[in-house]
């Protein structure tokens, strides 16, 4: 299935934070991860990465995709979905990373 | 499995704790069983990561949705549950056979598993962990609880054989050293003369009046029992879609998950929690007798997943990952949850935590924590977000007001689904699909209410009674 554009925008992103190192290795591994995900999975993904992408930096004043935000500015946005009370925002933020941790250890 | 038609004595559904062991004792006493397997075979020597997505069921990623999120992880291989659990064994405590036989009015008694935890022994090569191959997260926390007073902790007793601790228990033994059943029973099975088709998926069930006929996409398959033991979570929605028995419309409901989280701790000297058994240690709080504490570690691979940190506290734990350890808790639930499958979505679970039950798991968490930093730790994580969850002191944390936390602030995940066509409301006592003269249900479905242990003896022995009772029958 085909990956949309925010999906590996954000997945670059996202790597860039945690290694310098074969960045685009790990994308192209995360994508084949989300590509291979069960059919509901993968809709819920390609859902989840637009509201992290285009959304969740409005939430938090910014007026920006997240991956073009700079460091700091995505670390904190990380940082503050991962640290809620609520799940909701942990639930889209686990689904949406865990494909580049997974990536990175592989 | 070819375009053909076959037939059979008896079909199980399910190679799992519950499939394996029905399917070995009925092909042992000489009928002719298949067993019919969603899942491959298990490649040895995958990286975690790949175990994961490869022989999890839905990669991992099926969860429980209610007043938390709970990670509910089943395995879809050969060997079902069995081959991504700790391997831990517990017999059926006896309190809870009693309760299903006086106040669930189940006619079962604990005299008629008690034999089979005996033959379970032997076959799985049950026994208790050395202390020598105890993974040092279970060491530390035996430490801590020993400083605050406690004696009573006691080796887990795994069905592994020859254990040299490679602490992959959960992502595919490298040796085959658990005793999961594609390692203990299965290959006795095929050896009697058994069948197993893997990387099959049943698609219909028709009970007839001879028998059952079962459809996969390219085959139909006849028997004259079937026995479905799909797991808990996918048995129900079977029952459900193919709307078999009378009490088809209650399979699904009364699912319990024994809720269970762990804390991390970082300690000063090397721990390499990844190196021995993760699950090698036990205890019981005198305090909190439905919590069971278990050791428990996540490999390198997967740790930046379970941690509730991102940015730069995860990167700081990530980077010191040989000095952290790890401990667990699991709880008897009291409430009880249900999946379904929805069309256009597919399976779906609920349950949420009772408001008792989360105080006694967010204090086993503390209780943890505070055994880790009596025991030396320089910080303990807990798993929690939206407050303070690292504590370097061991005041604070034994302080600390967690009054005001809500279960959605935890992260926790339920190992053992189970009770989602008890008895009593979709099987009777004796496994047999109410309503129905050829079906049969033996995994942990059939349970009926959260048992406090790890479920995989109860599920194997309930197998063993029910392979006893078609022989007499036959």
């Amino acid at each position: 299935m085909k990956i949309c554009f925010w999906v590996t925008d954000f997945l670059k992103a996202y790597a860039q934070l945690h290694t310098h190192q074969n960045v685009e290795e790990i994308v192209q591994k995360a994508v084949q991860r989300i590509q291979n995900y069960p059919r509901k999975y993968f809709w819920l993904s390609i859902f989840a990465y637009a509201i992290l992408e285009f959304i969740a930096p409005m939430g938090f004043g910014k007026v920006s995709r997240f991956s073009r935000l700079n460091k700091e500015e995505a670390g904190f946005l990380l940082e503050k979905l991962q640290n809620t009370k609520t799940y909701w925002s942990r639930l889209i933020l686990i689904l949406c990373k865990s494909p580049v941790l997974c990536a990175l250890d592989e | 499995m070819n375009d053909q038609k076959l037939k059979f004595d008896i079909l199980v559904i399910g190679s799992g704790a519950g499939g394996a062991l029905a399917a070995y004792g009925l092909q042992k006493q000489g009928f002719n069983v298949c067993m019919l397997e969603k899942g491959p075979w298990a490649k040895q020597n995958l990286k975690e990561v790949r175990a994961f997505t490869h022989y999890y069921k839905d990669q991992g990623l099926v969860g429980a949705f209610g007043n938390s999120f709970i990670g509910v992880p089943t395995g879809e291989v050969v060997g079902g549950t069995t081959k991504i659990n700790s391997g831990t064994c517990f017999d059926t405590p006896k309190e809870i056979v009693d309760t299903w036989q006086k106040h669930y009015k189940m006619n079962i008694a604990y005299d008629e598993l008690s034999p089979h935890f005996k033959t379970l022994r032997e076959l799985l090569h049950i026994s208790p962990v050395p202390t020598e191959n105890m993974a040092k997260g279970n060491l530390f926390f035996q430490k801590g609880i020993e400083a605050l007073g406690y004696k009573n902790h006691f080796p887990l007793h795994r069905a592994a054989k020859a254990c040299t601790g490679s602490g992959r228990c959960c992502f595919i033994c490298p040796k085959d050293a658990k005793q999961s059943t594609d390692v203990s029973i299965i290959p006795n099975f095929l050896k009697e003369g058994g069948t197993l088709f893997s990387q099959t998926e049943v698609t219909g069930i028709e009970e007839q009046k001879e028998g059952v006929r079962i459809t996969c996409k390219t085959s139909a398959l006849q028997a004259k029992k079937l026995i479905i033991s799909a797991g808990s979570l996918s048995t129900p929605i079977l029952i459900r879609k193919n709307k078999l028995g009378t009490h088809w419309k209650k399979a699904g409901l009364g699912l319990t998950i024994h809720p269970a989280s762990k804390v991390f701790g970082e300690f000063l000297e090397p721990v390499y929690g990844w190196r021995g058994v993760p699950q090698a240690l036990g205890f019981k709080h005198p305090n909190f007798p439905t919590l069971s504490f278990e050791g428990v570690f996540t490999p390198p691979a997967l740790s930046g997943l379970v941690m509730p940190l991102e940015g730069k506290r995860l990167r700081g734990w990530l980077e010191k990952y040989d000095h952290v350890g790890s401990f667990g808790v699991m709880l008897k639930d009291t409430n009880t949850g249900w999946v379904r499958a929805f069309p256009g979505i597919g399976p779906l679970l609920h349950y949420s935590l009772h408001p008792n039950d989360f105080k006694n798991l967010i204090e086993g968490l503390r209780f943890i924590g505070l055994s880790y930093l009596a025991s030396g730790a320089k910080r303990i994580l807990l798993p929690i977000s939206g407050i303070q969850n690292e504590f370097e002191s061991f005041e604070a944390l034994k302080q600390f007001n967690f009054s005001k936390m809500r279960p959605s602030q935890l992260y926790s995940m339920g190992f053992h689904p189970l009770g989602t066509c008890g008895m009593g409301r979709v099987v009777d006592s004796h496994l047999k699909l109410i309503g129905s003269n050829h079906i049969y249900v033996c995994d942990g479905s059939v349970v009926p209410t959260s048992l406090g242990v790890n479920p995989q003896i109860t599920i194997m022995a309930l197998a063993l009674r029910l392979s006893n009772r078609f022989s007499k029958n036959s």
